[in-house]
């Protein structure tokens, strides 16, 4: 008898139990794909944050290898069924896994509206919204403000750089007083992805100018070295490179180095972007004042490009939906609402340096200098519109940086330089 | 005479020998040497010494890399895979290297071939049978199944040119003596190929503990991560984060030299005792 | 009759209990999905689209007409060669001292060991900087004009680098391997031979070296099938710098891939390599272990 009840009362147990397990709400899990290295770290303080503050979603990180492996595991996560939930890449890859994508809408996604002008239409192709940018990034040609004020004897206005000329004379001062004028960083996704799409931005200030350009080259309508914008912007190369600080060995691309270099004053300018910042900060004994000056292509002030500075979304925030439950979908969109447009999310990322191009970011927030020269040009509506480089995909800055690199090191002419570029757009041409 | 000629080559070999040493490690001393500065310092001047032997770089990559963690999902995943490997490759390659029936010349041909695939050849089909297919991936036990497979070829062409060399004779006495085939592998032949076995367990150990694709694309929960995966944090888009990289590295290694240091003793140990049989 | 039933049913059970375990997973984990890649390469497949047209030899066709792979496959072939040929030669010599009674041998087979102990990925790393930054310092110290910039933004001298960092790291490597072999000569064996008169060179070549057969059938395969599939020292050393010219082989193709999207061809090339690294390490192992000598 004894038994019996014992038994009973296990059941009643192991009934209760299983119910309590059962009813218990379980975590909805998801998966963020992040390919901008640096900040692995902020986004795993983040969602442990968001964790904390929502314990039943679980985000976890997948952090991607250098480099190239990024496009190979993406791929792979896909091809065995393991698509991430979230992911922060490239408007190029946002264009190839279109198809996979959740769209956002009025609907799901509300918050948009919270977004700087510009920045929704940005993650827009084919008229649908795909994905939203955590940060907006600039760049030029970077200048140490220290360095150069002190060979002009005062204050430098950057302002009076908007001709090809005024560019030559600044260099050729800065070069008179001893100290290399600038530096090229030997890589081929800063000459090929960053200098050369110049070329294809500056066609005209609607994206549509650039890619419509690119479709020419593409159907090979359109020769490269026809354009007086290319040329003019190999010109204006040819003279950076006349006073590159890197130029006994053009093609080590060490950006500890460089950066290093460029903050001790050893070279009065660097062709590189804001992110500079997020590298300069971990060194000592460096300078803090920097600012952009633009990199002008003709001597025409008045010509689109030569005063104005690249504003770039660099990478978007886009959800899967072949792979993906609703409510994993849902999760996911709820944290990139907070990430993005609610004051603890955005502080993670405002306080690793980046400027959030949402119009409810905390007035207060101090930027570093860099990105403050970027926000003065943006704010006096001199940038230059860089939508067309979110169709640029594949290998394209790849082949094209390689050219360059070659070019720079004086080792094919610009003819062959040109035709390189051409014959790479021809290729693509399906 | 003769001994005084025999004296100077014995002195210029010993220090040709370490001289090459020297050379050899300089990397390593140049990792262990950063290993206690910054990485600033480390870009300027990467000979200078250090300022003091801080263990800043080591505790921070401990703490990024979540040391322990990593290292027992490395350790469990390494020891196992490996200790398997040498099991099943020998007793193929024994039976590979005594039997010359036809379907053993195929299988032979097939194993040496497999050494040469490319691993992205594989990669995709194999991510889509275990993952989209079999729903099989994000699995310690998956990766082990893994490296067995991948571990087959190499382990099983270096103990199959080993086992050649051992006369089939002890094999025959010990076939007669009534022993199994099982047992004639393990009693005899086994022992006698100890030093090929310490030789494929350091080559796979070293293989399967720095291996960094096939974990990367199996393991995707941050709790699985192995050694290198955890090393990730140290690289940016555009530069690399050297002191605590340096610090990881030398962390990393640890566990493997001691392994190294092991299997050589047991090696010559092996090889007294066959001199002294 | 019964007599060879009975022998068959035997030998397939000894077989599988001998070599069933790992056949099973080489099959289930490389040989299948090799096919089934195979297969992927007469259709359109691409871990994006999830489409599986057959679309005949067209890839194969893609990959002969891609001029930069057939270039890229030349260049491989001249680095494996100096590779391979280099670190056999120094791992050789150092089996040989290292079991020639040195005083610290076990100390020295450590030491030269010791590259191995760090995964291809970092190793890249830390020789890129030591090329750009150590060597460039020596360099200019010495006014020593080939070391004055750095090895890697020149073509030529980049895939020379290469070949450093591989001999560096595979000499030790190759050297284990090596010393199992002198170690399982049976002693008996060089003393026999001096016995009957053979002493110092004589004795290497004639002696030494057939036994030596089966170690140097696995090290020169080791060193030609990863050499031809170097990857991932090679992303990490050079990415291809300078501009693309030390793309080799296994980079190529893994770019063509996933970065170009062209991953149908990429796999059809990853095929065409392995059929021609196969073709050239099948024929090295059959003509040396001709000269296999058993013990």
């Amino acid at each position: 008898m004894r038994n019996a009840k014992v038994l009973f009362m296990l059941s009643v147990f192991a009934i209760a139990v299983v119910q309590i397990a059962v009813c218990a709400p379980k975590p909805v899990k998801i998966t963020y794909f992040n390919t901008s290295a640096e900040v692995n770290q902020v986004f795993e303080k983040m969602f442990a944050k968001y964790h904390g503050l929502h314990p039943d979603v679980v985000i976890e990180l997948i952090p991607t290898a250098i480099g190239e492996g990024q496009q190979e595991k993406l791929q792979a996560l896909y091809a065995s069924g393991n698509a991430p939930t979230c992911m922060n890449v490239d408007p190029a890859n946002v264009l190839q896994y279109k198809a996979k994508l959740l769209e956002l809408t009025n609907q799901n996604a509300p918050w948009m509206s919270v977004a700087n002008e510009g920045v929704v239409s940005a993650g827009t192709f084919d008229g649908k919204v795909f994905g939203l940018p955590f940060s907006v990034q600039g760049y030029g040609l970077l200048y140490n403000k220290k360095v150069v004020d002190k060979v002009y004897g005062g204050k430098f206005n950057p302002a009076t750089i908007n001709t090809r000329n005024a560019l030559k004379a600044f260099l050729e001062k800065i070069d008179a007083a001893g100290i290399p004028a600038t530096m090229l960083f030997g890589a081929n996704w800063s000459l090929g992805g960053h200098y050369l799409t110049l070329t294809y931005a500056v066609q005209g200030p609607k994206t549509s100018d650039g890619t419509d350009y690119l479709d020419k080259l593409i159907a090979g309508k359109a020769k490269i070295e026809d354009s007086p914008i290319f040329q003019g912007y190999m010109d204006t190369f040819d003279l950076l490179a006349k006073y590159n600080y890197n130029k006994s060995d053009p093609l080590v691309a060490d950006f500890n180095k460089s950066v290093q270099a460029f903050g001790e004053g050893k070279c009065a300018t660097f062709f590189m972007g804001d992110w500079t910042w997020t590298t300069m900060v971990m060194l000592q004994n460096v300078d803090k004042d920097y600012g952009f000056i633009p990199v002008p292509w003709s001597n025409n002030p008045s010509d689109y490009g030569n005063s104005q500075v690249v504003m770039v979304l660099p990478k978007f925030n886009v959800i899967d939906k072949s792979q993906s439950s609703p409510e994993q979908q849902k999760a996911a969109l709820d944290f990139l609402k907070w990430m993005l447009t609610e004051r603890d999310g955005q502080q993670f990322l405002l306080d690793a340096g980046f400027a959030m191009p949402y119009k409810n970011v905390r007035p207060d927030v101090k930027y570093n200098m860099m990105t403050q020269s970027i926000a003065s040009y943006a704010k006096a509506g001199k940038t230059i519109n860089l939508g067309c480089f979110s169709y640029i995909s594949g290998d394209a800055w790849t082949v094209t940086g390689n050219l360059m690199l070659q070019y720079l090191a004086k080792g094919i002419d610009r003819k062959q330089l040109a035709d390189g570029i051409d014959k790479y757009w021809e290729s693509t041409n399906k | 005479m003769i001994v005084e000629r025999n004296l100077v080559g014995k002195l210029a070999k010993h220090i040709f020998v370490y001289l090459l040493l020297l050379i050899f490690i300089t990397p390593f001393f140049l990792i262990i040497l950063n290993s206690f500065k910054t990485t600033q310092q480390f870009v300027t001047s990467p000979f200078a010494l250090p300022a003091s032997f801080s263990l800043v770089n080591y505790a921070n990559a401990f703490a990024r890399m979540s040391f322990l963690s990593a290292f027992a999902n490395s350790f469990i995943i390494t020891s196992i895979s490996v200790v398997l490997i040498i099991v099943t490759s020998a007793m193929t390659a024994h039976l590979l290297a005594r039997n010359s029936w036809k379907v053993n010349k195929v299988v032979y041909a097939v194993l040496v071939a497999s050494m040469i695939v490319p691993f992205q050849a594989v990669m995709i089909p194999l991510v889509s049978i275990y993952g989209n297919t079999l729903h099989l991936m994000n699995s310690k036990w998956i990766l082990i199944f893994m490296y067995v497979g991948f571990g087959q070829a190499f382990a099983m062409f270096i103990f199959h040119g080993f086992i050649k060399g051992i006369p089939l004779e002890l094999e025959e006495t010990a076939f007669i003596d009534g022993c199994t085939k099982m047992q004639t592998f393990f009693k005899v032949v086994f022992p006698l190929l100890s030093p090929v076995v310490m030789t494929v367990l350091v080559l796979d150990v070293l293989w399967i503990w720095n291996d960094y694709l096939l974990p990367a694309l199996v393991l995707l929960s941050p709790s699985m991560r192995t050694l290198p995966l955890s090393t990730y944090s140290f690289f940016s888009s555009y530069s690399v984060d050297y002191a605590p990289l340096m610090a990881g590295l030398v962390l990393t290694i640890v566990p493997v030299l001691v392994v190294y240091v092991f299997t050589q003793k047991q090696i010559i140990k092996g090889v007294v005792q066959g001199a002294i049989k | 009759m019964m007599g060879s039933n009975n022998r068959k049913i035997r030998n397939i059970g000894y077989f599988l209990s001998f070599a069933g375990p790992s056949l099973a997973a080489f099959i289930l984990v490389l040989l299948a999905p090799f096919v089934y890649g195979v297969v992927l390469t007469f259709t359109n497949y691409s871990p994006l689209s999830e489409s599986r047209e057959f679309v005949g030899l067209r890839n194969f066709a893609a990959v002969f007409s891609d001029a930069e792979f057939i270039r890229q496959f030349l260049k491989t072939i001249v680095y494996v060669l100096y590779a391979t040929v280099l670190s056999n030669v120094v791992a050789f010599l150092l089996a040989a001292l290292l079991t020639s009674g040195i005083k610290g041998e076990n100390f020295l087979r450590g030491g030269f060991f010791t590259p191995n102990l760090i995964g291809g990925i970092v190793l890249g790393y830390i020789w890129k900087f030591i090329f750009a930054n150590v060597f460039t310092q020596i360099g200019q110290s010495l006014q020593f004009r080939p070391l004055m910039t750095s090895m890697l933004t020149n073509p030529d001298r980049a895939i020379l680098a290469m070949v450093i960092v591989t001999v560096w790291q595979y000499a030790g490597y190759l050297m284990v391997i090596y010393i199992a072999g002198f170690v399982s000569i049976p002693k008996e064996i060089p003393e026999a031979a001096a016995l009957d008169g053979a002493t110092g060179l004589r004795k290497v070549i004639k002696v030494i070296i057939p036994l030596m057969v089966p170690s140097f059938i696995i090290c020169l395969f080791i060193s030609l099938s990863r050499g031809f599939m170097v990857y991932d020292f090679n992303l990490a050393l050079t990415n291809g710098d300078p501009y693309g010219s030390t793309r080799l082989a296994a980079m190529h193709i893994y770019q063509k891939a996933f970065q170009a999207n062209r991953y149908a061809t990429g796999q059809a090339e990853a095929i065409v390599l392995f059929c021609v690294v196969a073709a050239v390490a099948v024929t090295q192992v059959v003509v040396s272990k001709k000269f296999e000598v058993e013990a």
